[in-house]
């Protein structure tokens, strides 16, 4: 039985399609944690992001056999399938006006107090890249990703034009990669 | 084709409107070096979550709950074939749930490839009259097909059912169907071997897990099924394909 925790990503996926519950237990260890912080950073609400979790994996159960290696590693792909349901049920519920801008840094700021947990140093790295970044092209970043906002919205909040946002993001992103390229944390595709 | 590789961090991000995300997600269904720019920009984006903090712990119970679901959904599929005489009487609504799994268990056992019909029948938590429709087809035999969504949209799915009983029209049942921006709407197409594509319907998703939809063409001379997302209730096909089926009619 492939389903052991210590069988890579792509063993379990493979497991997973066909039907292994030994195989969603072992991607429930290795991201389950991950899956649920990331869905709470968006939701702010530990019981919506029990919900959208559990959702994500049984969408993962289900459509395991969808899954494509050449789209992504299959931690990306877990982690898409919650930060979409996650954006999803932000807009849904609140029919997404978005936040005044200090509220969601305020946010962002309640989970940085965490200090105590637990880290590895892969985490410490990302972060350490991301937080390396201009605080405007940060704040872009971070606002879209973990706070569910367009790009409509973005410009309309922090008052700068679109084609700004669009730059921010880009650039960010750009440097985040060379970043992360260099602190050689870049992930490689499979584990 | 116009590129969108201006747009391809927004799209990474989840930046973009659910109508540009539809578009963005059509064109790079269809143009491998967009898609080969967005492939290096999620693997950025995809780091992110790494930045939180790891002392959000997930509570106990989530696990168990997740594998219980897993497990209901399993229990259903390899449940014994029980006698099924007493299908007939369909006149109890009670009952009809577990009539649609124990259809569709029966159906897995002869259709292998189709397993995950009762896959989705199990995810149903109400309205007996989905129930009461599913049933009506499946008991009226024939043949059915599921397309598992993919990529943004998986998991979605549908079954293509194609009824025995003469002048009843093939039928899909969805579950799961994510909700559309105002302006879009599902079509389900038949694909025949030389890439003609029939629009069979047109919908809406109506907010519940599980939506019937009648498809207007018989399907046979098609080998192919297919869901996209358009603008347009007429003309040709130029939305994003979220799920899809070989399907091989009887003749």
């Amino acid at each position: 039985m492939p389903n052991t925790p210590d069988q890579p990503d792509d063993v379990l996926i493979v497991a997973l399609a066909e039907r292994d519950l030994g195989a969603l237990a072992a991607l429930y260890e290795r991201y389950g944690r991950l899956a649920y912080a990331l869905a709470y950073r968006i939701l702010g609400e530990g019981e919506a992001a029990e919900d959208v979790v559990h959702d994500a994996y049984i969408s993962a159960w289900r459509g395991a056999a969808s899954y494509r290696r050449e789209r992504g590693n299959v931690r990306g792909w877990l982690m898409s399938i919650v930060h979409h349901r996650a954006v999803d049920v932000l807009r849904r519920k609140t029919t997404f006006r978005p936040a005044p801008l200090e509220a969601a840094a305020e946010r962002a700021a309640d989970d940085d107090t965490a200090e105590a947990a637990e880290r590895n140093v892969e985490h410490q790295t990302v972060r350490a890249a991301l937080e390396g970044l201009p605080q405007a092209q940060r704040r872009t970043i971070e606002l879209a990703y973990f706070g569910g906002y367009t790009h409509v919205e973005l410009a309309e909040l922090m008052g700068v034009p679109l084609g700004t946002v669009k730059g921010r993001m880009r650039i960010g992103l750009q440097k985040l990669r060379r970043a992360l390229e260099l602190q050689g944390t870049h992930r490689e595709q499979s584990r | 084709m116009i590129h969108v590789t201006d747009e391809l961090e927004l799209y990474a991000l989840g930046a973009l409107t659910p109508i540009d995300r539809a578009r963005v997600a059509a064109h790079l269904s269809e143009c491998p070096a967009c898609r080969e720019q967005a492939r290096a920009i999620d693997e950025v984006v995809q780091e992110l979550p790494e930045t939180l903090p790891a002392g959000r712990e997930a509570p106990g119970r989530l696990r168990d709950r997740i594998l219980a679901s897993a497990r209901a959904e399993l229990t259903a599929v390899r449940e014994p074939q029980r006698d099924t005489a007493w299908t007939a009487r369909l006149v109890r609504p009670a009952l009809a749930l577990a009539l649609v799994m124990w259809l569709a268990v029966g159906a897995a056992a002869v259709v292998n490839e189709n397993l995950s019909l009762s896959n989705q029948l199990n995810v149903v938590a109400s309205d007996r009259a989905y129930y009461e429709s599913i049933v009506e087809g499946i008991r009226q035999g024939g043949r059915w097909w599921y397309m598992a969504a993919k990529d943004d949209w998986t998991g979605s799915g549908g079954t293509l059912i194609a009824p025995r009983a003469e002048g009843r029209p093939p039928f899909v049942v969805f579950h799961d169907l994510r909700p559309l921006p105002k302006g879009q709407l599902y079509t389900i197409w038949l694909v025949s071997s030389d890439n003609t594509w029939v629009r069979g319907a047109n919908f809406r998703p109506d907010g519940k897990d599980v939506q019937a939809v009648d498809v207007t063409a018989a399907i046979a001379g098609f080998d192919r099924c297919a869901v996209t997302i358009e603008n347009s209730a007429w003309g040709r096909r130029a939305g994003p394909v979220v799920m899809e089926s070989r399907i091989a009619p009887a003749q």
